[in-house]
């Protein structure tokens, strides 16, 4: 038996187990719909995609009889989905069965590190194939296969029943469709209770998943979305126009009353019915034997609730799920279960709401405060009484506090961090979906995927990231044929490496494809009026031009032949959570994003300092040296004030003055110089006052946009103190020069 | 006067006017106006306060607590109406000059004046306001259309009534005032 570390099966298992979960619930729905006849085919495609990532991530891991298990189900799964194999009481035992082998499997790896070779598995896995190759369905399924015997002969004129021929849909629409696509297409056709329809649908670029989000979730409780295909007619500038198919539970005017509001058409897809005389038909076994069949089971479900599913949200903190509910329909099931698999939970790990651990770093910021005052009182003391007797012991104490206090914030901060890790392989998935259906090839390589963020700044810089990927992937690496005649291999790369730095953690998105054309995004610079016809610009400051709002838009893409739309939203969104982004590009050869992010944003340490009255606090991660201003060192630059230090020189900015506050027109005493990545700014301060741990608070959703702060920190004194967003402030100043 | 029957215990109302009534050295009671009608007219509990000459109020429902002077942190690049922010209990709130905000002038900052912390049901804001003036009661059918208080946009009123003094109280939605959004630019 092979054995492997807790740690990696505890990996394994914290993702497994909520497959696992998932799976579950959904079987139990299935086990519901099918007792009424009407086998969701949503919840089966939910079970079907759960055995596929459980088989993913099991072959990831090596644990080959699970992968084995769990692939022979997703077959299992895949027949059901596409109307070769019925969901009858066997074919659902055999799933529920599955699901159990699959957790003793994994009950093994923690008790005994590692999986033995089991025969029954191969037996079960025998199974498993004997049901794939269809054994005959009990109860009919939706599409009525049977076989409509001959009937003497009478005649009558009806309507031909809608078949295929009678869907309003082109050749070349049919040819694109999926096997699948294209049997939920027949299955409802012929179920008399479902009605098919086309839902034309503009939408807007800019928000085009919002909307389509929406668009779904109005559908979604009332039909089933069988494709969305993109649609001919009009193409305005701004907008994509889908043509959706959908399944409709209700009728096509009540659909259209729904959707109206969305601004989308519904069309039926049904040809006219035809008239014809036909032999009489006898009525076909319609689902009624099938309720008859299961009434016993009807009885037991009544009791069971809709359970809420997985899906790939954060599920409600750790509350005990609703199993318990349906515990009186469990009993026909225990048998299933094998007696020593208990309910209890194998991942040694612990979902927690997010807001609990927000309270938490709250909590702990408000004990540095008080520490703070200790300290203040302690220094009294000592000024007055001198350093001996109660205000010494006072002192060792306070030190001790100080200790525990920040090992208290340490690990508090701790529990926030998750390794990037977690969000890679959502990226891989990205990157699949994005490559489905085109020509190009691409590996995703990853880097460090260990190293650790707050979990906040992940699920913030996720977006981004997708965003910077699909660049890379659609716009980046060329075609397999182009790169072979460039002398690359055919499949392109996209490498991901994210490392840490001191305070900051640096995730950079590189690939090896067509590079950007410098010489282009000058020309275009020039031609917006942004930088001079004859002037030098270094690559750099060119490239930083691309993030500029207006840069890129869709009509320019294919001039820059490099990135797409929104580069401007990119900056803002990586800005938003006070970090930085930069492009890096070698024509041919590809091009590296790098962004660049704080470890943590909820405590951090502080320079106080005053300008213009008011008092504001750096945070000190991003200060590199404070300076005292001298005449000789202050420079100007087309009218700006600078600042020479060393060899660089500087933009000097007055804090005051750039936030309108009244600022004394004067050389300011002191500078205090920022930096992140390459960028430098001096901020011409009046005063520096300390330096100090601060609790940053947020300024609420209503005011958090202000441009150049990131929020607002209590002193303790009923003093409130705004924090100035350093990254945000560099960008204002640079973008201005 | 007595209460109307329907009183209800509640807690935080008492707190509320506990503080007014130390905070002004009166019996606030003395100010409250029983206009209801035999019990059945459900009644509308309103904190009246001053701006300039009219007086204005915030259902009680909605008033969290009321702030004695206390320096308020200047916030650059808000709205014209956004007088900065304070901090209170760890929370970072927003406090807004009501009489811009409505549009009819501007905050006095003289003796007495106060910040009310009003609840919108997601973020409490401030609303800095001359003086409190006190808890008025109306009984919903008595209240009046906002026809005449023309120099306020409607949709920040919520209707009208009178005080013990016969002074004319208009009532605000809280909500409309506090639903404003800085932009991303």
């Amino acid at each position: 038996m092979k054995q492997v570390n807790q740690a990696t099966i505890q990996e394994y298992l914290s993702e497994a187990e909520e497959i696992l979960d998932s799976v579950a619930d959904e079987l139990i729905n299935l086990e519901q719909s099918a007792a009424e006849g009407d086998t969701d085919p949503e919840v089966v495609n939910a079970i079907f995609r759960g055995a596929h990532s459980l088989k993913g991530i099991s072959a990831m891991f090596g644990f080959d009889d699970i992968t084995e298990v769990a692939h022979k189900l997703e077959n299992l799964l895949d027949a059901i989905r596409m109307g070769k194999v019925g969901c009858d009481r066997p074919v659902l035992d055999i799933l529920f069965e599955g699901l159990d082998v699959i957790k003793g499997l994994c009950a093994q790896l923690v008790e005994k590190g590692g999986l033995e070779h089991d025969p029954t598995i191969k037996i079960f896995v025998d199974r498993i194939l004997a049901a794939v190759e269809g054994r005959p369905s009990a109860v009919p399924s939706e599409e009525g296969e049977e076989t409509v015997p001959e009937s003497p002969e009478e005649e009558e004129v009806v309507e031909e029943p809608p078949s295929m021929e009678s869907l309003l849909l082109s050749e070349e629409t049919m040819r694109v469709l999926t096997d699948y696509e294209l049997h939920r297409l027949e299955a409802t056709v012929k179920d008399p209770r479902k009605n098919l329809a086309s839902v034309f649908v503009g939408l807007s670029l800019l928000s085009l998943d919002t909307e389509m989000e929406a668009v779904s979730n109005v559908i979604k409780p009332v039909g089933e979305i069988i494709s969305t295909l993109p649609a001919a007619g009009d193409i305005k500038p701004d907008e994509l126009d889908f043509e959706l198919l959908v399944a409709f539970k209700i009728g096509l005017a009540e659909a259209a009353d729904k959707l109206a509001p969305l601004n989308a058409r519904v069309e039926s897809l049904l040809k006219p019915a035809k008239k014809k005389a036909v032999k009489k038909p006898p009525t076909p076994p319609k689902s009624a034997p099938a309720k008859e069949d299961t009434s016993e089971l009807d009885d037991l479900f009544k009791v069971a609730k809709k359970p809420p599913s997985g899906g790939e949200k954060e599920p409600p903190g750790y509350e005990s799920p609703p199993r318990t509910e349906g515990a009186p329909k469990r009993e026909p099931e225990k048998e299933r279960l094998q007696p020593d698999t208990d309910l209890r939970s194998m991942a040694k790990t612990i979902r927690v709401d997010l807001p609990k651990l927000d309270l938490l770093m709250n909590l702990v910021g408000e004990l540095v405060l008080t520490k703070g005052r200790f300290l203040a009182i302690n220094e009294r003391l000592r000024n007055e009484y001198g350093f001996t007797g109660e205000v010494l012991e006072m002192s060792k104490a306070q030190k001790e506090l100080e200790r525990r206090l920040g090992e208290l914030q340490l690990a508090v901060m701790d529990v926030r961090m998750v390794p990037m890790g977690q969000l890679f392989s959502k990226l891989n998935r990205v990157v699949r979906k994005i490559l489905h259906g085109s020509q190009k090839k691409v590996n995703l390589d990853i880097v460090g995927s260990d190293t650790q963020l707050d979990k906040l700044i992940v699920e913030d810089i996720s977006d981004p990231l997708i965003h910077v990927i699909r660049n890379s992937v659609d716009h980046g690496i060329e075609m397999p044929d182009d790169r072979v005649i460039s002398g690359k291999p055919p499949h392109g790369t996209v490498l991901i490496s994210a490392s840490q730095q001191g305070n900051y953690v640096t995730i950079e998105v590189a690939d090896d494809g067509a590079g950007m054309d410098v010489d282009r995004i000058r020309a275009k610079a020039t031609k917006l009026g942004l930088i001079k016809p004859d002037e030098d610009y270094d690559k750099k400051k060119l490239l930083d031009l691309v993030f500029l709002p207006g840069f890129s838009t869709k009509d320019q893409v294919s001039e820059l032949s490099g990135r797409g739309v929104g580069m401007d939203v990119l900056r803002k969104n990586v800005a938003n959570i006070s970090g930085m982004i930069e492009l890096d590009t070698e024509r041919g050869k590809g091009t590296t994003v790098k962004i660049i992010l704080p470890i943590t944003l909820a405590i951090i340490q502080a320079l106080l300092i005053e300008t213009s009255g008011e008092h504001f606090a750096i945070p000190l991660n991003t200060v590199l040296e404070t300076v005292v201003v001298e005449e000789e060192h202050l420079r100007s630059l087309e009218g700006r004030p600078m600042l020479r230090l060393r060899e660089r020189t500087l933009p000097l900015v007055e804090i005051g003055s750039l936030f309108g506050l009244n600022a004394e027109k004067r050389r300011p005493p002191f500078a205090v110089i920022v930096g992140i990545a390459e960028k430098r700014v001096a901020f011409g301060v009046d005063a520096l006052l300390t330096q100090r741990d601060v609790v940053i608070k947020s300024l609420g959703t209503r005011l958090m946009n202000v441009r150049g702060i990131s929020g607002a920190t209590d002193l303790g004194d009923n003093r409130t103190v705004l924090i100035l967003d350093v990254a945000e402030m560099i960008e204002e100043v640079y973008e201005t020069m | 006067m007595a209460m109307a029957e329907q009183e209800e215990h509640n807690p935080w109302r008492d707190r509320l006017l506990a503080m007014l009534a130390e905070d002004s050295g009166e019996d606030v009671f003395s100010q409250t106006h029983l206009a209801a009608k035999a019990g059945g007219d459900s009644l509308v509990e309103v904190l009246a306060f001053r701006l300039g000459a009219e007086t204005f109020g915030f259902n009680i429902l909605s008033v969290s607590e009321i702030l004695r002077p206390r320096p308020i942190t200047i916030l650059p690049r808000a709205p014209e109406f956004i007088l900065g922010v304070v901090s209170l209990r760890g929370t970072v709130l927003a406090v807004a000059d009501t009489a811009s905000r409505l549009g009819i002038g501007s905050f006095e900052r003289g003796k007495g004046h106060r910040v009310i912390i009003v609840n919108d049901g997601e973020e409490k804001m401030g609303f800095a306001v001359d003086s409190v003036v006190g808890v008025v009661r109306f009984a919903k059918s008595e209240m009046e259309s906002t026809e005449f208080v023309a120099s306020v946009d409607p949709s920040y009123l919520v209707g009208i009534g009178y005080d013990t003094k016969r002074q004319l109280v208009a009532l605000l939605n809280t909500e409309k005032l506090c639903d404003f959004k800085l932009e991303a630019k």
